[in-house]
C-alpha cells in the first residue's frame, strides 16, 4: 500500500508492504506530518514557530516537542562545527533543517509501532527504509541527478533500517550568488546525498555538509556510520571510502 | 479537489520553467557553461514534453529586456526568490536574491590527513527504484519564483 500527498510544501510519500496494511494506519502517518507542518512551519502565522518568533511564547512554556528540536538543533550546530544554525542575524528561529529528518524518522517509527515491519517514508527526496521492498529485495533508492530532474545517477541498496537524505540543489549552470556575499559564487557543489544510521541523522548532516560545499564530503568521511556521494557543477561526483558497498 | 488542481498547477508550473531552461541553455553561446560540455548526461534525453510546451512560447512571446523580480516563495527550509534578467529578448541570468541556507560565518574546519577519496563522472542510471532521493524541495520553490519573474517579462 502506497500513498502520496502534498504535506510541508513538499511530496511525502508512504509505502507499507506488509499485507495486512490499512488506509488507517496511512492516514496516521500523514496526519503526524500535519501536525508537524502545523506546529514547525515558520510561514504559518499560527504555528508554534511563528509564536516564538513573535514573542508570544515564553521558553518556558515551549512544547515538548519544541524543546527537544531546539535541544537537537543546538547539538547538531555544535557537531557541525557551526555549519548548522537555526537562528538567522534577527534572532529569529527557522528549524525546518532538523524538523524534516525528524519528522521523517518519527512517522517511520510510529509505523513500526502500528506493527509493520517492511516500508518506507520519503519527506521531498529523504527518506527512511525498514525491511525489504515488494519483491522481498533490499530498498533500491535512486539519487536524483541535480542537472536534470528526471534522472537519477546512482542506485543504493539499503537492507538495515536506514535512512538516506540528499541537500543541495538542481539549479545548473547559471550562477547562484550567497546572499550574504553577493561576489561570492555558492555553487561549487550541487549536491551531497548522505547514507545513515537513520534519516534524521543523514538529513541534519547532509544540510551541514551542503554548507560546507567541497569541505562537506570530508566531513562526512570522517562520521562513522555514514557515507556520502557529493556531485559538483561539472558533474564529477566524490564519494567517502566506504560508499559502494551500497551500490552492489 | 483544490488539492489536486494545486498539484496540476505545480507540475504545469515546473515542465514550463524546465523548458524555459531548456531555451535558456540552448541560447547560451557555447563555452559559457562547462557544465553542459562535462556532464556525461545526454541533452537530448530531456524529456521531449518539455521542448514541445516551450516551443510556441519560445517563438510568439518574446521578454522584455529588464530585470524582474520573482515571488518570494517558501521551500520549507527557508525563502527563494530570483531576479531574471532579461537582454535581447532572452533570459540571459537568474541571480539569487534569497537562498536558504545554514549560517555559514563561523569556523573554517582543520584538514586532518584524509585518505583520497574517489571520483566519477556521474552517469544516468535506466534501473527501477523503489524511491529517489534530492533535493526537491528548493527547486519547486526556484521554479515558482522564476515564473513569476518571468510572468511580468512577457
Amino acid at each position: 500500500m502506497k500513498e502520496t500527498r502534498f504535506l510541508m510544501g513538499m511530496p511525502v510519500v508512504v509505502e507499507i508492504v506488509d499485507a495486512n496494511a490499512t488506509q488507517e494506519s496511512i492516514n496516521k502517518i500523514f496526519d503526524y506530518f500535519k501536525y508537524v507542518d502545523e506546529k514547525f512551519s515558520p510561514f504559518k502565522e499560527t504555528s508554534e514557530v511563528s509564536k516564538i518568533n513573535n514573542g508570544l511564547i515564553k521558553e518556558k512554556d515551549y512544547s515538548q516537542d519544541m524543546q527537544e528540536i531546539l535541544k537537537l538543533a543546538k547539538q547538531t550546530k555544535e557537531e557541525a562545527g557551526g555549519y548548522f544554525d537555526i537562528t538567522d542575524n534577527n534572532g529569529k528561529i527557522n528549524p525546518s533543517g532538523i524538523v524534516k529528518g525528524w519528522a521523517i524518522f518519527n512517522a517511520s517509527k510510529l509505523v513500526q509501532e502500528i506493527g509493520f515491519k517492511n516500508y518506507y517514508v520519503e519527506a521531498g527526496g529523504d527518506i527512511q527504509v525498514s525491511g525489504k521492498n515488494s519483491n522481498g529485495e533490499p530498498w533500491k533508492i535512486g539519487i536524483k541527478n541535480p542537472f536534470n530532474n528526471s534522472e537519477i545517477v546512482k542506485i543504493v541498496l539499503l537492507d538495515k533500517n536506514q535512512g538516506i537524505a540528499t541537500s543541495g540543489t538542481y539549479v545548473r549552470g547559471q550562477h547562484i550568488y550567497n546572499p550574504k556575499n553577493r561576489t561570492e559564487e555558492m555553487t561549487q557543489i550541487v549536491s551531497i546525498s548522505v547514507i545513515g544510521p537513520n534519516v534524521y541523522e543523514a538529513d541534519r548532516f547532509a544540510t551541514a555538509a551542503f554548507a560546507m560545499q567541497k569541505e562537506g564530503i570530508n566531513f562526512i568521511e570522517k562520521l562513522s556510520g555514514f557515507e556520502g556521494y557529493m556531485i559538483n557543477k561539472n558533474g564529477m561526483a566524490t564519494m567517502t571510502s566506504n560508499f559502494e558497498a551500497y551500490t552492489k | 479537489m483544490a488539492g489536486n488542481f494545486k498539484k496540476i498547477l505545480l507540475s504545469l508550473t515546473f515542465v514550463v520553467v524546465f523548458g524555459l531552461y531548456v531555451i535558456y541553455q540552448k541560447n547560451t553561446s557555447g563555452g559559457a557553461n562547462p557544465v553542459v560540455d562535462t556532464l556525461q548526461t545526454n541533452p537530448s534525453q530531456i524529456n521531449n514534453n518539455q521542448d514541445i510546451a516551450m516551443a510556441p512560447m519560445s517563438k510568439k512571446n518574446k521578454f522584455k529586456n529588464g530585470q524582474y523580480t520573482g515571488n518570494s516563495v517558501d521551500a520549507f527550509y527557508g525563502l527563494v526568490q530570483v531576479q531574471a534578467i532579461i537582454a535581447g529578448g532572452k533570459l540571459t541570468d537568474i541571480k539569487f536574491l534569497d537562498y536558504p541556507q545554514v549560517d555559514d560565518a563561523s569556523l573554517s574546519r582543520s584538514n586532518h590527513a584524509l585518505p583520497i577519496l574517489k571520483s566519477e563522472a556521474i552517469q544516468t542510471q535506466s534501473a527501477n527504484v523503489n524511491a529517489v532521493s534530492g533535493a526537491t524541495e528548493t527547486s519547486r520553490a526556484f521554479g515558482e519564483s522564476l515564473s513569476s519573474a518571468l510572468s511580468q517579462a512577457i
